[in-house]
């Protein structure tokens, strides 16, 4: 153990945040630091301008387009993204698919799907979650079954991450009914503009359609758009969902991104003459939540530098990031609503899903709409991703045995 | 000291259920949030009938005398059936401030207005740098020829959507004394800006630019116009507790049958002892809720101001934190389910929200609670 800085690792931060002063557009960082989830237009208006510069696929191999980073450096890059108010690229084609195929693919597939999502001209979203199946997800039952070079695929998925914006679904299948729950699973993806697809936006607690509901009715997939082996993906899932909670479940950078926004606001807003920031009563609080941050960021840190060890929760250190980070997360959107005071209460709507409303009048400060936003969308990061509790079963059940 | 409910009370809290649930059910609930309404006159109307604005208010004042008592549990009813229109913050809190101007001619005729649900009251006393302290104002009223004019933005203003009457406060632009003047809300001068609350309830910018008003329309002026109005935000955030408690009744009596239906891994979700726990939690945290604004209720009718507003502030800051706990923890139950509106312990959560915001947040709360505290130590 030493802490001297790395000069390589201090050196390619500042070659991000000259990338990013340079190319990150302000109103697109404006919209990135909101609150509202990234709309599609920004995703993949990002990821193309990323793709330029070769650095859209970060933990992708070489071979693929990836950057050749080393996980310090993709962190580093992740962290200051977020800090410059970088929209949030597709995560279902960067993070969960891609990384699936160009690991089990076909060649054909490889060179039909990858550079689309490399580029930022496909969005992939995530078909798993049935109404019957969400902790329990190998209790699904949207079946595909086999005719001639097709599969027929009919049911229903809930919970689709972004369904109204999607190209392609990738999507699991039961394609052996009679086989153990986990054995008869097969995963497919689907051109979610394919004839008897419907895409039903759920209305969410903060006023978005981020979620949707898909129906399935006689759809044909062609098999060549199976990935891996017909019932093996099983297998595939709990690689993707591996990659899904190393990459994205503590968020790290994103509590970072609150601690900094809430430092900005507390410093403008007033309680009679007084800035927020100077009460020692608020100020306390801030401290025991960055204190707190920096404490998951370092751990985060021990994986990235050693990859799994017992001091550091061993197999478990994913499902104790995952809901330590929500957490947090969740007690710091709690904060950035209380400190816009009044405006806190107000309903805003969504500008990153709508780009229509981007010109309307607003009332309040231009940081309090997407705040309220943030805090609701929050409150589902507790339950997607492995619900907390589901997580606390894991790490009993990896440390102890239980 | 009777800590039980009287007869006469268990009848209000009975019929404020029944009508509560019959009136408000979830699906003309989300049709009128489809629809963007905030406030349904009839319903007002109906909510007056019930003879619901003018408890609490001193039959001297014309009122049906009663308590905040009664207050509360009319507002534990609506607020656990969702109610949209704004109980305490339109009717509760706008009568308070009226019945305690009694020489105020104008004052009373809008009371009897506001008794019978003929006309819709509001107060606008908040701006960005109050967080709770009607005193911390920017708002200002100039002297002219017949009366004054007023310039200022005030936020947060439930019921501004619709009030035919807004009180409103302004410090004089002289002496800098506080004045607190009836408006008429359809005034030359005053603009809405902002559409409604995160729980689609009622609530805006109200922005006065000029707006004249008489002199008789001055209800009070200086420590008498604060006096009034801390007293009626102390009986109104009671009143607000008592909605908390409602919604985290709401959630719990909505999650537990929920849990128990859903099935996941082949068993009952509430077979999960994790979650038995969770529930037990928010089972205790609706007891102490409770108790919290009963303790309220005893200051309000036994203490000096600066402890009854001291205690009411303890209360505040308890009642809003456990029960965005509880109310967030409906949602957790209720796993994806629990973030769309097509379910509605959602709503029970973000009305949480709205009532931390509502009269000075958690933070502002315990400030004016430690102060008392802290004050009551013997000096070392
Ligand atoms: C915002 C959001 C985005 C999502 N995006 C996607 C997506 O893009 N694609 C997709 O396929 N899915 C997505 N999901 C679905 C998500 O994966 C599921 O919501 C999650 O798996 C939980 O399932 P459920 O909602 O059915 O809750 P349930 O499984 O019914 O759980 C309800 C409650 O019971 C608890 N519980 C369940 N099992 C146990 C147990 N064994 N022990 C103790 N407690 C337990 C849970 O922790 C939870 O509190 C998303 C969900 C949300 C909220």
């Amino acid at each position: 153990m030493n802490f001297e800085p790395d000069y390589v690792d201090t050196q390619f931060r500042e070659e991000v945040r000259a990338f990013l002063k340079a190319k990150l557009p302000a109103e697109m960082a404006a919209r990135g630091r909101s609150g509202f989830l990234t709309g599609r237009d920004d995703a993949l208006a990002w990821q193309k301008i990323l793709a330029e510069k070769g650095w859209s696929v970060p933990h992708w191999p070489a071979e693929f387009g990836g950057p050749s980073w080393t996980a310090r450096q993709r962190y580093i890059f992740d962290e200051e993204c977020y800090l410059a108010g970088a929209p949030v690229t597709n995560i279902g084609g960067v993070g969960l698919v891609g990384p699936v195929i160009f690991t089990f693919g076909t060649a054909e597939q490889k060179a039909r799907f990858l550079p689309g999502i490399r580029n930022g001209d496909t969005f992939w979203v995530q078909g798993f979650s049935e109404p019957g199946a969400g902790s329990d997800l190998a209790s699904l039952r949207t079946s595909a079954v086999r005719d001639g070079d097709h599969y027929v695929v009919n049911g229903q998925k809930i919970w689709t991450s972004f369904g109204i914006f999607g190209d392609w679904n990738f999507l699991l299948v039961r394609t052996d009914p009679d086989a153990k729950k986990q054995a008869g699973i097969s995963f497919l993806l689907l051109d979610i503009k394919s004839p008897g697809v419907t895409v039903r936006p759920l209305d969410s607690l903060e006023g978005s359609h981020h979620l949707a509901e898909v129906f399935y009715d006689n759809v044909r997939v062609p098999v060549e758009n199976l990935v891996g082996e017909e019932n093996k993906g099983w297998s595939y899932t709990k690689f993707l969902l591996f990659n899904e909670r190393a990459f994205y479940g503590a968020e790290a950078p994103a509590l970072k991104r609150y601690l900094q926004k809430i430092k900005h606001i507390a410093s403008i807003e007033r309680a009679g003459s007084e800035p927020l920031i100077k009460r020692p009563t608020f100020a306390a609080r801030l401290a025991e939540m960055e204190i707190e941050v920096a404490a998951i960021d370092m751990t985060v840190s021990r994986v990235i530098a050693h990859g799994l060890d017992p001091r550091n929760g061993g197999d478990a250190v994913g499902s104790i990031l995952k809901a330590r980070g929500t957490e947090l997360a969740q007690r710091l959107t709690d904060m950035l609503v209380e400190i816009v005071g009044d405006y806190g209460a107000y309903h805003y709507p969504d500008t990153n899903e709508e780009p229509d409303l981007r010109n309307d009048p607003f009332t309040g400060p231009d940081y309090a709409p997407g705040l309220m936003a943030e805090l609701v969308y929050r409150r589902a990061a507790s339950i997607y991703g492995g619900a907390n509790e589901v997580q606390r079963n894991i790490v009993a059940k990896t440390l102890f045995g239980f | 000291m009777e800590l039980q409910l009287s007869d006469e009370q268990k009848l209000i809290l009975e019929s404020a259920e029944r009508f509560a649930s019959e009136k408000y059910t979830f699906a003309d609930r989300r049709s009128r949030v489809t629809r963007g309404e905030t406030f349904n006159r009839d319903t007002w109307r109906q909510l007056a009938d019930l003879g619901w604005f003018g408890i609490g208010v001193p039959e001297e004042a014309g009122g049906f005398g009663a308590s905040t008592i009664e207050n509360t549990l009319i507002a534990e009813a609506l607020a656990k059936a969702q109610a949209l229109e704004p109980y305490t913050m339109c009717a509760v809190l706008p009568a308070r401030i009226l019945a305690a101007c009694p020489e105020v001619e104008c004052a009373q005729a809008a009371l009897a207005a506001l008794i019978a649900g003929e006309q819709v009251f509001a107060l606008a006393y908040s701006e960005t740098i109050s967080r709770g302290d009607p005193a911390a104002i920017t708002t200002r009223a100039s002297k002219t020829a017949d009366g004054w004019a007023i310039s200022g933005r005030k936020t947060l203003v439930v019921g501004g959507d619709v009030a035919d009457q807004v009180l409103v406060t302004a410090l004089d632009a002289e002496t800098s004394a506080l004045h607190l003047f009836l408006v008429d809300g359809s005034a030359k001068g005053i603009s809405r800006e902002g559409d409604k609350l995160v729980d689609w309830t009622s609530g805006l910018d109200l922005v006065f630019d000029g707006v004249q008003v008489t002199e008789g329309e001055r209800l009070a002026s200086g420590d008498d116009a604060l006096a009034i109005i801390r007293a009626a935000l102390d009986d109104a955030a009671v009143v607000l507790c008592a909605e908390a408690v409602g919604a985290i009744e709401g959630a719990i009596e909505v999650t537990a049958p929920y849990i128990k239906e859903r099935h996941q891994y082949g068993v009952s979700l509430s077979s999960f002892q994790v979650l038995q726990h969770r529930m037990a939690d928010m089972a205790m945290e609706l007891v102490l809720a409770r108790s919290a604004v009963m303790c309220a209720l005893h200051a309000l009718s036994n203490a000096e101001p600066v402890e009854r507003s001291a205690r009411v502030a303890g209360c505040k800051a308890y009642v809003t934190r456990i029960g965005k706990w509880a109310t967030s923890q409906g949602i957790q139950l209720h796993g994806g389910y629990g973030i769309t509106e097509e379910y509605s312990v959602g709503q029970y959560y973000k009305r949480l929200l709205v009532i931390d915001a509502l009269l000075g947040r958690q933070d502002f709360q315990l400030g004016r609670y430690t102060e008392w505290m802290t004050a009551q130590l013997p000096a070392a």
